[in-house]
């Protein structure tokens, strides 16, 4: 069984000359099942270039990326579209869900893209809001969620079919700590069902939910810590 | 689940399909959901193309509904009552409609109308047999005989078709009115309006004289309209004093005729077996409802440069709906920009994207062309009931109906495809992260379009001097594509340079360059229209030039009038005597009949006057002196004349009638008397002889010749004096020509009037030319400008005005249909902006910009759209109008005072009424993430 997510000597570096800017400067980090890794660092860190370069989003300088076993920094633009299709989801701060798409529809999104055919796609969404247990908003529009609702829709999303990572980029920055701590609450569940987790925040009460939390400062790791939800003894596989 | 590896592999068939279905399944539901979402915008956008789809499809209907005969003028062709007339033309025929002529005509079968050889002939017995054979059962034959026959009362003489049939048959005697009086019986006679103009009114006892020289009496009965079926017959009762040719020739000019009673309708199917048997069939059944399949069949010949020139301008047309629609779209695209990224970080690929917004874009397409279309049917539908004459039934043309539906929704998809492109460009993390996508400022667009506009431009003009129109419709759509792929580089540029401009202005040209998206297609869609004003305002005004120049040459003095023979033929004897009582008669201030003798070849001008005399005209010119052969040489005016006016110079009378200026005709006529040949100074070399080219028209054997003559210079270097050359009489045979009368000139105090015109014509065909129709003298008038021209045929005479005058009106109209576009334009553009700039003009309120500043900026907007396409359509345009005209020959001309008014007048208006209508009150808005 191949890592869900596996990095390696990862820069991501902007402009050239004087205006060169490196935002990433040779990060590992692996990710298995089962495994919620946060990373935490201050603005300009880095954290969120390390997140699109995980989802195919942005690609690395250079670097490998490997998603459920895949180098995606060697796939073209189509390629990556079918890995965030089929492996990687993402949940952001906030407007994370299409507006004009309902609940259901937005969750069985990656699987209508895919070729999946409409009734099996809704199926797998309405499989997915439940196991966030939201099944009851399937039909709804997202302007008539509530802010945790859209997240945990999002969540969902992320995890539908048979996605297995879930990349999170402060998905609680936008939500009231009570509705903040319920949104983690249910990413620590789904990564305890099966899946990886790689989440980035600025608030340590978030992180510490995490199995490990890699510090970033300046586009590299500054250090590495476990969280509620981490075997000590897992320290020593942290790559740094 | 997908049965396919994850990543690169490319999946299987059934799998590919069934993503590409779940794409446009996607799309379709977002687009759906989107015009529901925003009904502003939706509404907007269908609204922009519903009018073009709304003004095409109630053009097609209009023109479907529009009756080819409205009712009234069936009526007028076969009264209330007949099913049909047939004339009878010899050999078979298939006729059809001429959409242009709005008349129905006929072509042979089988048989030539050229070729005497091959003209047909059938016998009118057997003809009728047959015609009345094929007609539907009930239905009935009536005879009625053609002629020429010659009307004489006392000093009244005319020369007329006659007709004669049974005016007791009730549906005959209903399809011709009667004015006043009655219609014919025995021993009667009934005429036109067009008779009593020349002096045969009611009551009246005439002599009716037939071919055969047999000549009875009548009364005239009853005066009937001027026209009958575009002729003005004498109508004779059945029995009359014509009888049934033997034969039906179709040779003839009057085709013998039927009419046709009876309650069945004559079918198109009727109609065409009676084509075959050799008849011209006008059926009240097919008039009313015409066969699709016989439209415009006749001419089979399709002028590619007319196809191309009209496919240039529904190119254009298509491009300026397609700029006006495009700015809409590109906001909504740009104000979804985050639902868009969303979807990428979920997997879908850039044609997914591009999907999502070319679905919004055949569904707006879509609701927009099916209201357009039912507006378009609905006032079509007004426009029938408004003009039942015109218009009797709404009928709607099925395919081309569908076609302007369809066209609407490509316009729209066509529309949405720039912002589809760049939705599926555009860099997600970047997008994600709130910030506006990067515009990358690829110079190359910029210059592959300022290369194209100036070589289309290029090509227009040239192609106009070449005379070549593909190259001219080619050159005028590079040239619009050209500029409008440079317009981006041109505004960006303009925001480079905004920094010295007060703010508002900054402001304006920077949000031009940031929102090209937006801004683009509106200086595109000002620019086309703009383009199209200057290109059609400058072709108007060379047309313009060309009526209003000087440049029309009098062929006589003023008020002079001619008859001739008709083209290429001379008079058999002197005509003089017989004239001068006609005349006398018709002019009574005329001056004498003064015969005109031409040069004609030798073997042809003693002949019969007319019989193959067009193989007797002299082609004759003068070269100027030390020019090429081909530069503007002086000629015998063959149209008007037999040959070049030939004359001793003695009959002063005939010089000045020729239009020979006073201060000239001494000098004219010494030259004359002296075998020298007067012509312009420019024509006469230093020794006095000129160089003539001579040549038989029509005649293979006789190549041309060129000889030079003795000449004289009259009048100054650019006077221009008429019938030039005018040869004497000694340098007949240098040229090897003899002389013939070719005309005889009538010199009058005034110009006549019309009936004096009409009278003269009817008494002097009637006196030299008599039943051969084919002969009728050609009348005209010297006015001394472009006026009425008289013409003569066998419908009789009618007068031609000169149709001049339209040109200002449709300038007009050309223009404010320009300002029009120009502004609905602009304003979108700026309508749109306004609701991007509605958080920057919340932070300039809050950073203490007064409540002015939105109208400044807005009317600032307006002006950098409407300016920037203003000038670039202008210049563009203007240069294609000159191509244009070049291609026309017309002589260059460019409207300035036109050109300037309209590029003041559209960013004016533009700026004004931004700057009107916008609100100084600045809501508050927040800046949400793209």
């Amino acid at each position: 069984m191949s890592v869900p997510l596996e990095m390696k000597g990862i820069t991501r570096t902007h402009g050239h000359g004087v205006g060169e800017v490196h935002a990433l400067r040779g990060i590992d980090l692996t990710v298995r099942e089962g495994e919620l890794v946060a990373v935490m660092g201050p603005s300009g860190s880095g954290k969120s270039s390390l997140l699109n370069i995980a989802g195919g989003l942005d690609s690395p300088t250079s670097g490998s990326v490997r998603v459920a076993g895949r180098d995606v920094a060697r796939l073209g633009a189509r390629d990556r579209a079918a890995v965030r299709r089929r492996d990687v989801g993402f949940v952001f701060q906030d407007l994370n869900l299409v507006p004009a798409l309902t609940a259901v529809e937005n969750v069985a999104l990656p699987l209508e893209l895919d070729g999946v055919r409409p009734g099996a796609a809704r199926a797998d969404a309405e499989a997915a809001l439940a196991d966030v247990g939201l099944p009851e908003v399937a039909d709804r529009f997202p302007e008539d969620l509530s802010g945790g609702q859209q997240q945990c829709v999002a969540i969902a999303r992320a995890l539908v079919g048979r996605r297995r990572l879930v990349l999170a980029d402060e998905p609680t920055g936008a939500l009231d700590s009570v509705t903040g701590e319920s949104v983690i609450r249910l990413l620590r569940a789904r990564v305890d069902a099966g899946a990886a987790g790689l989440l980035v925040t600025h608030d340590a009460r978030y992180a510490a939910w995490a199995d490990r939390t890699v510090h970033l400062r300046d586009g590299l790791v500054a250090g590495t810590d476990g969280g509620l939800g981490t075997d000590l003894d897992e320290l020593q596989g942290v790559d740094a | 689940m997908s049965g396919h590896a994850p990543g690169g592999d490319r999946p299987a068939a059934g799998v590919r399909y069934r993503q590409t279905l779940g794409r446009w399944r996607l799309a379709f539901r977002l687009a759906r959901r989107d015009l529901r979402r925003h009904t502003g915008r939706a509404v907007l956008l269908a609204l922009m193309v519903a009018l073009p789809v709304a003004a095409g499809s109630f053009l097609v209907t209009a023109l479907e509904s529009n009756e080819r005969y409205a009712p009234a003028e069936v009526e007028a062709e076969l009264g209330p009552g007949l099913q049909a007339k047939i004339e009878g033309i010899g050999g078979p025929v298939e006729q059809f409609w001429q959409p242009e002529d709005e008349r129905w005509f006929w072509n042979p079968v089988g048989w030539n109308t050229y070729y005497e050889d091959d003209l047909v002939t059938t016998s009118y017995e057997e003809l009728e047999q047959n015609i009345e054979g094929l007609l539907p059962d009930g239905d009935r034959l009536v005879r009625a005989l053609k002629d020429q026959v010659r009307l004489e009362d006392g000093d009244d003489a005319t020369m007329s078709v006659a007709v004669q049939t049974d005016f007791t048959e009730p549906d005959v005697a209903a399809r011709i009115p009667v004015l006043e009086g009655r219609l014919p019986r025995t021993g009667e006679i009934a005429v036109t309006e067009h008779h009593r103009d020349l002096g045969f009114d009611l009551g009246d006892t005439v002599e009716v004289m037939l071919r055969d020289g047999t000549t009875t009496t009548a009364t005239i009965s009853g005066i009937a309209p001027r026209y009958i079926s575009r002729i003005s017959p004498v109508l004779l009762p059945e029995p009359g004093p014509l009888s049934p040719p033997e034969e039906v020739t179709s040779a003839r000019f009057d085709f013998p005729l039927w009419y046709v009673t009876g309650h069945e309708p004559v079918t198109w199917s009727d109609v065409q077996n009676l084509n075959a048997v050799g008849a011209f069939v006008t059926s009240k059944d097919v008039l009313l409802d015409p066969p699709p399949s016989a439209e415009g069949s006749g001419l089979g010949y399709i002028s590619w440069d007319s196809v191309a020139v009209i496919l240039a301008l529904i190119v254009v047309g298509l491009l300026e709906a397609i700029w006006l629609i495009g700015p809409a779209f590109a906001v909504g695209a740009r104000r979804d920009t985050r639902s868009l990224a969303l979807l990428a970080v979920n997997g879908a690929s850039a044609p997914t994207l591009r999907a999502v917004m070319l679905a919004r874009g055949l569904l707006t397409g879509a609701a927009g062309s099916v209201v357009g279309l039912g507006l378009g049917i609905a006032a079509a539908a007004v426009l029938v009931q408004a003009i039942p004459d015109r218009l009797p039934a709404l009928r709607l043309p099925g395919a081309s109906l569908v076609i302007v539906l369809l066209v609407g929704v490509l316009v729209a998809v066509a529309s949405a495809w720039p912002p589809a492109r760049r939705a599926a460009r555009a860099d997600v993390v970047t997008v994600l992260a709130g910030r506006r996508p990067v515009v990358t400022t690829s110079r190359r667009p910029t210059i592959v379009g300022a290369a194209a506009a100036v070589g289309g431009v290029v090509l227009a003009v040239v192609a106009g001097t070449q005379n070549w129109a593909v190259g001219l419709a080619a050159g005028i759509v590079i040239a619009d594509l050209g500029l409008i792929l440079a317009c981006g580089g041109i505004v960006a540029l303009l925001g480079r340079v905004a920094h010295r401009l007060p703010w508002t202005w900054r402001f304006a040209l920077r949000d031009a360059a940031r929102y090209r998206a937006r801004t683009v297609p509106a200086i595109a869609a000002v620019l086309v229209a703009m383009a199209g004003a200057s290109a059609a305002l400058t072709y108007l005004d060379a047309e313009e030039v060309v009526m209003e120049l000087p440049q029309y040459e009098p062929w006589a003095s003023t008020g002079t009038v001619a008859l001739s023979p008709g083209y290429g033929r001379v008079f058999s004897k002197d005509e003089s005597e017989r004239l001068q009582e006609i005349v006398d008669g018709a002019l009574p201030d005329a001056g004498p009949v003064l015969p005109v003798p031409m040069a004609l070849a030798p073997a042809d001008a003693a002949g019969d006057a007319g019989t193959g005399s067009r193989q007797g005209l002299i082609d004759l010119f003068v070269r100027p002196v030390g020019a090429a052969d081909s530069d503007d040489p002086l000629f015998a005016d063959l149209g008007r004349w037999p040959g070049p006016v030939v004359t001793d110079g003695s009959d002063l009378d005939l010089l000045h009638a020729l239009g020979i200026p006073e201060d000239h005709l001494d000098q004219v006529a010494e030259a004359l008397a002296d075998g020298r040949l007067p012509l312009p100074p420019s024509y006469v070399d230093k020794n006095g002889n000129a160089r003539v080219s001579v040549r038989t028209v029509f005649s293979d054997a006789s190549p041309r010749k060129e000889v030079v003559l003795p000449a004289v210079a009259v009048g100054g270097p650019e006077e221009r004096l008429p019938n030039l050359p005018i040869l004497p009489e000694a340098l007949l045979d240098e040229i090897g020509a003899e002389s013939a009368t070719g005309a005889y000139l009538i010199e009058n105090p005034a110009v006549p009037a019309d009936e004096q015109v009409t009278l003269l014509q009817a008494r002097a065909d009637a006196a030299l030319v008599g039943f051969d129709a084919a002969r009728r003298l050609t009348v005209e008038v010297e006015s001394g400008e472009h006026a009425d021209s008289y013409v003569s045929n066998v419908m009789g005479p009618f007068a031609t005005p000169w149709s001049g005058g339209a040109q200002p009106v449709m300038g007009l109209a050309i223009a404010l249909a320009a300002v029009f576009l120009a502004l609905v334009g602009t304003w979108s553009a700026v309508a749109l902006s306004a609701v991007d700039a509605r958080p920057d003009l919340a932070t300039l309120a809050a950073v203490g910009a007064g409540p002015s500043a939105r109208r400044r900026v807005v009317a600032a907007q307006a002006a950098t759209i409407s300016v920037i396409g203003s000038v670039l359509g202008l210049v563009v345009g203007t240069l294609i109008g000159v191509g244009w005209t070049l291609l026309t020959s017309l002589p260059l001309a460019v409207p300035w005072q036109q050109l300037a008014a309209l590029a003041i007048a559209v960013p004016v208006l533009a700026t004004v009424a931004a700057w009107t209508v916008t609100s100084t009150r600045v809501t508050p808005a927040r800046r949400r993430p793209l």
